[in-house]
This record gives C-alpha cells, structure tokens and sequence, in this order.
C-alpha cells in the first residue's frame, strides 16, 4: 500500500483533532487527508456520498476499500510506526467499536498508555477504554467521543 | 605408523592431555550439530510464520542463523580448547574434560535461547505489523491517485 485516504468531517473537533495527531506520526505509508468540506477533492471518490452519513472519518485503501467509522482509526494506527499491536487489538470484533475512544486517548499523548496496553488483556482493555481511567482533565474529550460512539 | 599407537607410546601425562582435548572436541562438535540441527528443524516453523508463509525466505533465514550459529560454537569450542587445567591422570583428565564440556554447554544453552528470542522477535514483528483484518463497508473508485 502506497497512500491511504483519510477522509473527515472538518466540523468534527474529534475528527480533526485525530488528523492533526496522525499528522505528528511517523507512518509506513503517506496519509492523504480530504475534508468532507473540499467538493472537488471529494469527487475523486465515486460513490463515497453514502458512507459520508454518521461517519466523522472514512479511510479508504489505495484498491478503493472503505472503512468508516471505527474501522478508519484502527486502518489508520495499522500504516503508523509502533501502533501496530494497538491496530491489531483494536481490530478484535469485541474492541472495534471502542476504536474511537482508543483513537481519542492517543491524541492526548499520554506516554502511559502504551504501557498500559502492554499490560492488559483484550478484556482488561476494552473496560479500560470503557471506563477512561485517566485523569479527570483529560476525561471530558474522552467522554465527547465515548458518546458519539453510543 | 598408526596415530593410536603412536598415542600410547607417549608419556601417561601428555596422553591424558591429548585425549582429554579429543574427547573433548568430539563432545563438543557433538553438541553443537544436535542443537543445530534441533534449531534449523523447530524454527523454521516461526521463520515461515514470520516471513507470512514465504518459505524460501524462511529456509534461507534459517540457514543463515545456523551458519552463525556453527560459527560462533565451534570458534569458541576451539578457543576455549588451550583454558583450564592440565590433565595429568585418569581423575583430572574427567575433571578437566566435565569443566570445558560444561563451559561448552552453558554458551551452546545462552546461543538457543538468543536464537529463541530473535525467532520470536521476528515472529512478534511480522504479526504487530501485519494489517488488521477489518470490516470493508464497500468500494469506491479512486480517481487521480
């Protein structure tokens, strides 16, 4: 894989705040972003109008496969340098669904989450992630998401 | 003239010394095809595993691993042969032959379990960076890509 699309809602604060960290990762392949907001940039993607709806991040492969939703942070983490293990656990039926909260704790880079992880069981995870055990200033963005996800 | 004989014409001390080294680079030499060759055998599984399923590549890595891993027990087989203390009879020909086997054996067990780590370091490599296998909703057709 060469380029991965990350296609976003601009007047989403979750999507853009995920663009901007994705932005600051080192990556095995390019990312490149379009903003639901760019027609002419949109209109490269025939038949994307129907995956827009409910959906503040779609990825899209370079063979066309799209991924909205969860599954566009778990593609996402799957092209960064040393979120492999986070994409492959995230991709568990179980966790999928928390994906956007996942997605939501990394953007507050917090060094202590990757040694949580490591840690952790799938389960341990999944209530961890349920139950955002950060502290209580970082709890609110978490929350915002976790909502968006319900 | 035969070697043997030639052996058990020389003094009982420099022949205890002699066959003390014989015994103990056959041993040695012994060991280290039997680990080697359990290495080459039961890693190849976790090489093919961790090259996703390319068995050349994998059988060309095992290889690889086996050629150090002859080079580095055997160089060291042959430079511990002159350390340790001198056979002079029968008792310190065994003591001497169970210190520098034993010695043999420690760096042959210390190389298995680097070959383990490195084995399973790939192994966690190539499954960490492996795509996750993840719901496609449909596709679209990229268009200027």
């Amino acid at each position: 894989m060469k380029t991965i699309y990350l296609l976003f809602d601009a007047k989403s604060d979750a999507a853009l705040r995920w663009r901007a960290w994705l932005d600051g990762q080192t990556k095995r392949c390019a990312i490149a972003f379009v903003p639901y907001q760019a027609p002419e940039s949109m209109a490269r993607f025939d038949g994307m109008e129907s995956f827009c709806q409910g959906n503040d991040l779609i990825a899209v492969g370079d063979d066309g496969a799209v991924y909205p939703g969860a599954s566009a942070y778990v593609f996402c983490l799957a092209v960064l340098e040393g979120f492999g293990e986070w994409s492959q656990r995230l991709a568990a039926p179980d966790l999928l669904p928390k994906a956007p909260i996942a997605g939501a704790l990394l953007t507050l880079n917090d060094r202590r989450l990757n040694r949580m992880l490591e840690g952790l069981s799938d389960q341990q995870f999944g209530w961890f992630l349920e139950n955002q055990l950060l502290s209580p200033a970082t709890s609110t963005t978490i929350k915002l998401t976790h909502e968006r996800c319900r | 003239m035969n070697p043997l004989l030639a052996l058990a014409e020389i003094e009982p001390r420099t022949a205890a010394t002699v066959w003390t080294y014989v015994a103990y680079l056959i041993i040695s030499v012994g060991l280290t095809v039997w680990v080697a060759r359990t290495l080459h055998k039961n890693g190849k599984i976790f090489l093919v595993d961790s090259f996703h399923g390319n068995e050349p590549l994998a059988d060309s890595v095992n290889h690889l691993l086996i050629v150090g891993f002859y080079l580095i027990n055997i160089g060291y087989v042959a430079l511990a042969m002159k350390y340790g203390d001198k056979a002079t009879d029968a008792g310190t020909a065994l003591e001497a032959l169970s210190t520098k086997v034993g010695l043999v054996l420690v760096v042959l067990g210390v190389m298995h379990f680097f070959n383990l780590f490195i084995f399973s370091k790939m192994r966690h490599r190539a499954t960490v960076n492996r795509p996750p296998v993840l719901p496609v909703a449909g596709y679209v057709k990229v268009t200027g890509a």
